[in-house]
C-alpha cells in the first residue's frame, strides 16, 4: 500500500516536498489505525515526525489532514482509506516539522472564551461546603460541547480561521464558549455573550459547516455558533 | 471603521434589509408595470407618490447598509491585514457619496413632480 507523505524540516529543507512511502499489503491487516502504519513507516525512516500519545481517540494530539480530510490517525482505519494515501500537516496553521503544526494561536483562541466555570463574581469566594447542584435537565445542555478534546480538526478546516487565525475564535474556541453560556452555574453569562459579540470573535463564521464534517468526535460547533447567536438575540431582546 | 455596525447587529441588519429589498423590487417593479407613462412630468408624478417615494428612500438606505455589511465582509475575509483600515474607509466613503447622491436625486423628483 503507497502512501505519500508530507515533509518539511524548516531548519534544512528550502522548500516542503512529497515523499512516497510503501507497506506490505501483509503489513496491513483489518483493524489496523493509520497511526499503527504511520509507526511502521517510521520504521522505515527514523526521520519522519508526527505527534501522537492515547492511540484511543482521546488525547486529540494526532490531527492530520488524509486524503483532503482532517483526521485522528489513531482512530482512522487504514483499509478505509483510498490508496496512495496522502498525508499532510492540518492546514492554516505554520508547520513545525512533518506533519506536526503549531497550534499556539488555535489554544490562544481556546483561552480567550474563558473556558472554565466561574460561578461567583470576582470578590466573592465560593463556598466550598456546597455543591453548585445542576438539574438533570441542566446538565444535558452540556452535552455535545464538553466532549471537545481540541484535536483542532475543526478550526483547521475552517475557511474563517485559516484567515483570520488571531482573530476569529474558531469553531473550537466557540464550541466551547457555548458550553460555559448555557451552564446553569455560571454567572457571567451576560458578559460573555457581550464579548463574543464582535465582528471578528464570532461573525466571521460564515456556516461553511467544515468544522462539523470534521470533527472526530461527532460535535457539531457550527450549531453551537448558531446557538450562541441566537441567545445574543435573545439577550437583547431580554 | 471595521466597528461601525458590528456583531449581532450587523448581522440582524443584514437579514433585515435583504427581506425588505426582496419584497421592495418586484412590488415596486409591478406598481410601475402598472402606470401609462408617456412625459417626463407623469412619470415625475408616478415616481412622486407617497407611499412609493417613502418606500423607495428606505430601499436606498437598506441597500447602503446592506452593500456595508456584505462587501465589509468580503474585505475582512480576504484583504491583507493592512490594506483592510484603507479599503473599509474607501467603501464608506463610496457608500456615503452614493447615499447622498441617491437622496438627492429622490428629493428633486419630489421637486420636480
Ligand atoms: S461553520 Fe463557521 S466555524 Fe464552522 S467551518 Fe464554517 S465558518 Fe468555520
Ligand atoms: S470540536 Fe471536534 S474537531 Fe474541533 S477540536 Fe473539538 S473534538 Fe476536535
Ligand atoms: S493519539 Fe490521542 S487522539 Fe489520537
Amino acid at each position: 500500500m503507497q502512501f505519500s507523505i508530507y515533509r518539511y524540516q524548516p531548519q534544512t529543507d528550502a522548500e516542503p516536498f512529497m515523499q512516497t512511502f510503501e507497506l506490505d499489503e501483509a503489513q496491513v491487516t483489518d483493524d489496523m489505525m493509520l497511526l499503527g502504519a504511520l509507526e511502521l513507516l517510521r520504521e522505515q525512516d527514523p526521520t519522519l515526525t508526527f505527534r501522537s500519545s492515547c492511540k484511543e481517540g482521546v488525547c486529540g494530539s494526532d490531527g492530520m489532514n488524509v486524503n483532503g480530510q482532517n483526521v485522528l490517525s489513531c482512530i482512522t482505519r487504514v483499509r478505509t482509506l483510498k490508496a496512495p494515501v496522502v498525508i499532510r500537516p492540518m492546514p492554516g496553521l505554520p508547520v513545525i516539522r512533518d506533519l506536526v503544526i503549531d497550534m499556539d494561536l488555535f489554544y490562544q483562541q481556546y483561552e480567550a472564551v474563558d473556558p472554565y466555570l466561574q460561578p461567583t463574581q470576582p470578590n466573592q469566594t465560593i463556598d466550598l461546603d456546597h455543591e453548585l447542584l445542576q438539574s438533570p435537565e441542566e446538565r444535558e445542555r452540556l452535552d455535545g460541547s464538553y466532549e471537545c478534546i481540541l484535536c483542532g480538526c475543526c478550526a483547521t478546516s475552517c475557511p474563517s480561521f485559516w484567515w483570520n487565525p488571531d482573530q476569529f475564535h474558531g469553531p473550537a474556541a466557540l464550541l466551547a464558549a457555548r458550553r460555559f453560556v448555557v451552564d446553569s452555574r455560571d454567572i457571567t453569562t451576560r458578559d460573555r455573550l457581550e464579548k463574543l459579540d464582535d465582528v471578528y470573535k464570532t461573525f466571521r463564521c460564515r456556516n461553511i459547516q467544515n468544522c462539523t464534517a470534521s470533527c472526530p468526535k461527532g460535535l457539531n460547533p457550527s450549531q453551537a455558533i448558531n446557538e450562541l447567536k441566537s441567545l445574543m438575540l435573545k439577550k437583547q431582546v431580554d | 471603521m471595521s466597528r461601525l455596525l458590528t456583531g449581532l447587529k450587523a448581522h440582524l441588519w443584514q437579514r433585515l434589509s435583504a427581506f425588505w429589498l426582496l419584497m421592495y423590487f418586484p412590488l415596486a417593479g409591478l406598481y410601475l408595470a402598472n402606470q401609462t407613462i408617456t412625459q417626463h412630468a407623469q412619470l415625475m408624478a408616478v415616481l412622486a407618490q407617497p407611499l412609493f417615494w417613502v418606500a423607495t428612500l428606505i430601499t436606498l438606505g437598506l441597500i447602503a447598509v446592506h452593500a456595508w455589511v456584505g462587501v465589509r465582509d468580503i474585505l475582512l475575509d480576504y484583504l491583507p491585514r493592512s490594506s483592510v483600515g484603507v479599503a473599509l474607509l474607501a467603501l464608506g466613503a463610496g457608500l456615503g457619496v452614493w447615499l447622498g447622491f441617491a437622496i438627492y436625486t429622490a428629493w428633486s423628483v419630489l421637486v420636480q413632480a
